[in-house]
């Protein structure tokens, strides 16, 4: 067993609501998920001596501010930068410090504000000038071509996978019908009235095969989740196996390993390569030992790429594989049981692992998984994070 | 709210030889001496080998389109009249593809994935650089 193998776990973790609201600050956010966590994990601040922030100011707030306003004195701090792509990361820096004794109880704090900001892709929006960034935006961006916003990455690289494949983009339907009816139960969820086919064939196209229903609201919240020491009692949830974030001529952030897209390769991982990830490696299990998932949606395509590339169908299967309820409420593979980040809230990927927590604890109410035991989170990026009950 | 904005690309000591020959309605592409193959994005060495010097040639404008994407809603106020347009991803060589505008994608005549595409440089917004495009089939 690696040196993270179930040695490290998530001792606490505690969120804000997600509503858009511009009057805030975002240190409203931070606060509450931040004592929120606190008092779930039963500890005060003072024994907070490690601190890792997902995004700095101006979407959110820098290491530095949340340190000093909230009074708390960490010895380890680090901050990653503004995108979503780094939730595993934010987690395994505090684990690596815990394990490496740079700090015993670390807080992960994911708060952002996009309310009082223009959209993503837009010029009133902090990230406008990605789109020319040198060599390409982070999302496959080339603002002098109008490929402005991230939905467009996703959009294309969705439209070579039907290419390839052979598959219907009307399939896809069921990804956001499954995570809205997951967010009918779910108290907190942004988005929770019904959602029917109808409505989704129905909602207004963006960038083509993309339509309004398949992308994410950007909003406003905070997650915060405590990391330490394992073997502190039953409500901990163990970090069995890990894997970081990929990237390289292979990699594009919204597609699966060698789809063909931009400069990437066409071979795609093998169904052994996909069932031997690192991650499950790591935590001695493969995807049959996978109770539930949570898989990083902000454009309704990116599961199927993770349901692929970590092994639970072969490729180009996965828009088959999500039919029928599957990943719905009581199927056999429930997936973003809170509504992921199409229906709760856009969260960096950091609600779904919350969710995961919370369900592994067996405190999801009426959103329970029946014998959660063991659950991944991963992004079509590849980082994943293999969670047990403690 | 959208505001106005430029448009231009980065053209820089790396990425010069591109939009120099962009401008004068030619494919200039990277490659590999070592390797002869060429590549993209600009590198000032090769992405294939361990410190490989990189030449520059002219590659024939075209390629198989493999995909496209249609905008119906604008994030950039230079296009907001110019609804829809499209991105396509055309792929030049075997595993090199780059990203070209489409002005026209509801025409009858607008290529569709699989077809051949010859391409040409044009302005897409005023003032702004030759980029590759796709030009409107002449019938």
């Amino acid at each position: 067993m690696s040196f993270l193998g179930g040695k490290t776990a998530i001792l606490g973790v505690g969120a804000s609501r997600f509503e858009r609201r511009p009057e805030a600050s975002v240190l409203e956010f931070a606060d509450t998920a931040l004592n929120a966590a606190l008092a779930d994990a039963g500890l005060e601040k003072g024994q907070i001596d490690g601190l890792v922030v997902q995004i700095g100011s101006p979407r959110g707030a820098d290491y530095d501010t949340i340190a000093e306003t909230f009074g708390l004195s960490p010895a380890f701090c680090s901050q990653t930068w503004a995108h979503g792509r780094f939730a595993t990361t934010v987690i395994l820096q505090a684990a690596m410090a815990v394990q490496a004794g740079l700090a015993t109880r670390v807080a992960c704090l994911m708060a952002m504000k996009n309310s009082d900001i223009g959209r993503i892709g837009e010029a009133d929006n902090p990230f406008f000038h990605e789109q020319f960034r040198e060599n390409g935006g982070p999302h496959g961006e080339a603002g002098h071509l109008g490929m402005a916003s991230p939905i467009a990455g996703a959009a294309m690289a969705f439209d070579l996978y039907c290419r390839r494949y052979g598959q219907a983009r009307e399939l896809l339907a069921a990804i956001p019908l499954a995570f809205r009816a997951h967010a009918a139960l779910t108290d907190d969820a942004v988005m929770r009235a019904p959602m029917s086919a109808a409505d989704y064939r129905a909602s207004r196209p963006i960038v083509d095969p993309l339509r309004l229903l398949d992308c994410s609201p950007v909003g406003d919240g905070a997650v915060c989740l405590i990391v330490g020491a394992g073997g502190n009692g039953p409500r901990e949830v163990r970090i069995t196996g890990a894997q970081g974030l990929r990237a390289g001529r292979d990699t594009f952030i919204f597609a699966p390993v060698g789809l063909g897209h931009g400069q990437q390769s066409q071979r795609r991982l093998t169904r052994a390569e996909a069932q031997g990830q690192r991650a499950y490696a790591m935590a001695g299990v493969g995807p049959d030992a996978i109770d539930l998932v949570g898989a990083y949606d902000s454009f309704s395509p990116l599961p199927l790429y993770v349901l692929e590339d970590f092994g639970f169908c072969g490729e180009g299967e996965a828009l088959t594989f999500v039919q029928g309820g599957r990943i719905g409420p009581g199927g056999d593979l429930p997936v973003n049981t809170s509504g992921g980040q199409l229906s709760q809230a856009q969260m960096n990927g950091w609600g779904q692992i919350r969710e995961l927590v919370v369900q592994l604890r067996g405190e999801a109410d009426g959103r329970q998984v029946l014998h959660a035991r063991r659950a991944l989170w991963a992004s079509a990026g590849g980082d994943a994070l293999v969670l047990e009950r403690g | 709210m959208i505001v106005a904005e430029p448009l231009a690309p980065v053209v820089n000591a790396l990425s010069r030889p591109f939009w120099a020959a962009a401008g004068e309605g030619r494919l200039r592409l990277p490659f590999c001496v070592t390797t002869g193959t060429a590549f993209w994005p600009p590198s000032p060495s090769s992405p294939f080998v361990q410190s490989g010097a990189v030449g520059w040639r002219d590659v024939p404008a075209e390629g198989v389109l493999l995909s496209r994407v249609t905008y119906r809603r604008a994030f950039q106020q230079t296009f907001a009249d110019r609804l829809p347009y499209a991105v396509c991803l055309v792929e030049i060589l075997p595993g090199l593809r780059l990203q070209v505008h489409l002005a026209e994608p509801d025409a009858a005549t607008a290529p569709q994935a699989g077809d051949l595409v010859l391409l040409a440089f044009r302005p897409v917004a005023e003032g702004g650089p030759p980029v590759p495009v796709i030009p409107e089939a002449v019938s």
